[in-house]
């Protein structure tokens, strides 16, 4: 097991920026709403995706209440956990993921409606555009126009926000900074995969893959399970206290005063978006928690029980992924709705009865989880 | 006067069909051809080919995300709820599910297992014809020699089908009906009764769906196309169909699995 011994802090003194954490997000939340009221960030009737009954109000709630706690952790972070060799690429990879977030937010509400061409008006247009530099354009930017129509493929369609293919670039770049700073900076030790009761894998320069595969789909698995209220914060909150956990018994003192920090400031996020939401998390904080979860997991040795510890949100990415292929093999659905949440709400439970269901399941397996990770 | 009807449980196929009903609102399923949209890879419901269940649950679930409180939903603006989210069905599927409900009534499994698919070839289009069985199954796979066969009027039973096929004209597609009831004198069969899905020029955008009619057998040694054939009561309801039954290569068939 991957050990740092000089990384190592007291537990009472990482519980302590639970509180700090906490208090700096607390302090700062009613103006973050008073912002985001103002700007009426908020996505509106058009873009609410679910209308369900008791979701009607969703559409006035302001959305990017996830800047709470990727501003909150980031600004802790530099003042009392800058380490070079251990915050700075996690808080990077967060904030890069937050920035696509952010985006993704400002285009759902402020952007125009995009479209993409389909390969066929494009291929159509290569040949009969009157003017000879777009025909040229148009079959020099070919691999890119079917690289985009990739994206309605796997079920995205047009809208304002930003399209799958660049938000699949981008939480790549994401990535690939994770895997360059674990493969090329942390050290030999950490091209294993170390699984449970002593048994580990040199998985080698395999690991790049790997990483930026995790880190590319555990951004997105939070981004999926942040839609209820209360749902993505509470789950977020039992992961990263794990992970807190976790890093300090690795001996990573730095990264556990992080997900500390990340602990306290969900706590805040998570008080003001508890149903009735004050806000929202938005793109902007599921994104960049999911990618700071994987990161901050993969950073301690913990790639093998990622998996438990951020349980409920890859179970709610695979049920996704589950209804996408069975709508494209078997032309039917397997869950009424997905993500799972919206099957169960489907089928008759209340919102606070789904939310806290899944935090109890989540609950259960973070623990299950963590207790794989001490073996 | 004795009749002879498909099993109760490929009538209560029929009858969720043309008497879909959400709360207190009722309306035939209406007609829907994936030709028109040509959308591929998906959903079953939304090109055609849904089972009543399939169609019950995509219609529930865009009440939900529309926020529609299902008691204020009207006959009419049920139908146009379906039409309007493309849901539908078409003929071949509704005569499918039908003809597969009696199949494993009688015992003999769900229609896929019997049905040789003429339009998939290769390994893949096995593949294809195995997953999704229902949209690969037309009226020509229907209509094939090896899936059905012809049979005289006088032998006439329910489950039987009236396939039409390559149409004169150009612009119609093939077209078949189930013959659900049968009604006899003697012994003799003298009334066809028969379902099917199809949308009508006069049915407008939210009139189509499944309608029923009647074909009076003047003499069971003669041609199908020589019987009286009424449509909602009337023979001029039926004129549409009987041209188009006229105009195309119409043949009385039954499965050979049945």
């Amino acid at each position: 097991m991957i050990t740092i011994l000089q990384g190592t802090a007291d537990l009472a003194y990482i519980i302590g920026f639970v509180v700090v954490g906490a208090i700096v997000a607390f302090i700062w939340a009613p103006l973050l709403a008073k912002i985001l009221c103002r700007f009426n960030v908020i996505k509106g009737a058009k873009t609410e995706l679910s209308k369900l009954g008791s979701h009607a109000y969703k559409a006035n709630t302001p959305v990017m209440g996830g800047l709470l706690v990727v501003i909150t952790v980031a600004l802790v972070a530099y003042f009392f956990d800058w380490s070079r060799s251990f915050t700075w690429v996690p808080i990077g990879v967060m904030l890069i993921s937050a920035a696509l977030g952010a985006i993704d937010d400002l285009m759902n509400i402020y952007g125009a409606e995009r479209r993409s061409r389909k390969l066929k008006h494009v291929l159509i247009l290569i040949r009969v555009h009157h003017e000879w530099k777009m025909r040229l354009w148009y079959l020099v930017t070919l691999p890119w126009a079917a690289f985009k129509r990739m994206s309605v493929w796997f079920g995205s369609r047009t809208s304002r926000g930003v399209f799958v293919h660049e938000k699949l670039i981008l939480q790549f770049v994401a990535g690939a900074l994770t895997a360059w700073w674990i493969y090329a900076k942390l050290g030999p030790a950490w091209h294993y995969l170390y699984f449970p009761f002593d048994y580990s894998i040199n998985a080698g320069i395999f690991i790049v893959p790997i990483i930026i595969l995790i880190v590319m789909f555990t951004a997105n698995a939070v981004n999926i399970a942040d839609g209820m209220d209360g749902l993505a914060g509470g789950m977020l909150i039992i992961t990263f206290s794990a992970l807190t956990l976790l890093s300090w018994i690795n001996g990573f003192g730095e990264i556990a005063i992080l997900n500390a920090i990340t602990v306290g400031a969900l706590v805040a996020y998570t008080y003001f978006n508890i149903k009735p939401a004050r806000f929202m998390m938005g793109d902007v904080g599921s994104l960049g928690l999911g990618a700071l979860l994987a990161v901050n997991a993969m950073a301690i040795g913990e790639t093998a029980s990622l998996f438990f510890l951020g349980f409920m949100f890859y179970i709610e990415a695979f049920s996704v992924v589950i209804q996408v292929l069975s709508r494209y093999i078997f032309g039917r659905k397997v869950f009424r709705m997905a993500p799972l949440h919206h099957h169960f709400e489907l089928i008759g439970w209340s919102e606070e009865k789904t939310v806290m269901r899944f935090w109890v399941v989540h609950f259960m397996f973070v623990v299950f989880g963590f207790w794989l990770a001490l073996h | 006067m004795n009749t002879k009807t498909l099993s109760n449980r490929a009538l209560n196929v029929l009858d969720q069909y043309s008497h879909f009903s959400i709360g207190q609102a009722v309306c035939s399923v209406p007609y829907f051809n994936n030709k028109t949209v040509r959308a591929r890879a998906a959903l079953r419901a939304t090109i055609g080919k849904g089972s009543p269940r399939d169609i019950l649950e995509e219609v529930q679930m865009k009440i939900a995300k529309e926020h529609v409180a299902t008691e204020t939903l009207t006959n009419e603006s049920l139908k146009n709820l379906l039409v309007d989210n493309d849901i539908g069905i078409d003929c071949s599927a509704f005569a499918y599910y039908i003809l597969s409900a009696e199949s494993e009534e009688r015992g003999k499994g769900a229609l896929d297992r019997h049905i040789s698919f003429v339009n998939c070839g290769g390994f893949i289009g096995k593949i294809r014809c195995k997953i999704r069985p229902v949209e690969n199954c037309d009226v020509a796979t229907f209509a094939s020699d090896k899936n059905s066969k012809i049979i005289p009027m006088k032998e006439v039973q329910p489950g039987d089908m009236i396939t039409m096929t390559g149409s004169n004209e150009g612009s119609l597609r093939d077209h078949i009906l189930v013959i659900h009831q049968i009604e006899y004198q003697n012994f003799v069969p003298t009334k066809v009764h028969y379902s099917h899905a199809v949308a009508y020029p006069e049915d407008g955008v939210y009139g189509s769906g499944i309608k029923q009619g009647t074909i009076e057998i003047i003499s069971p040694d003669r041609s199908i196309l020589e019987g009286i054939w009424t449509e909602s009561g009337s023979t001029a309801a039926a004129a549409r169909i009987f041209v188009r039954a006229k105009t195309s290569k119409t043949e009385l068939r039954r499965m050979l699995s049945l």
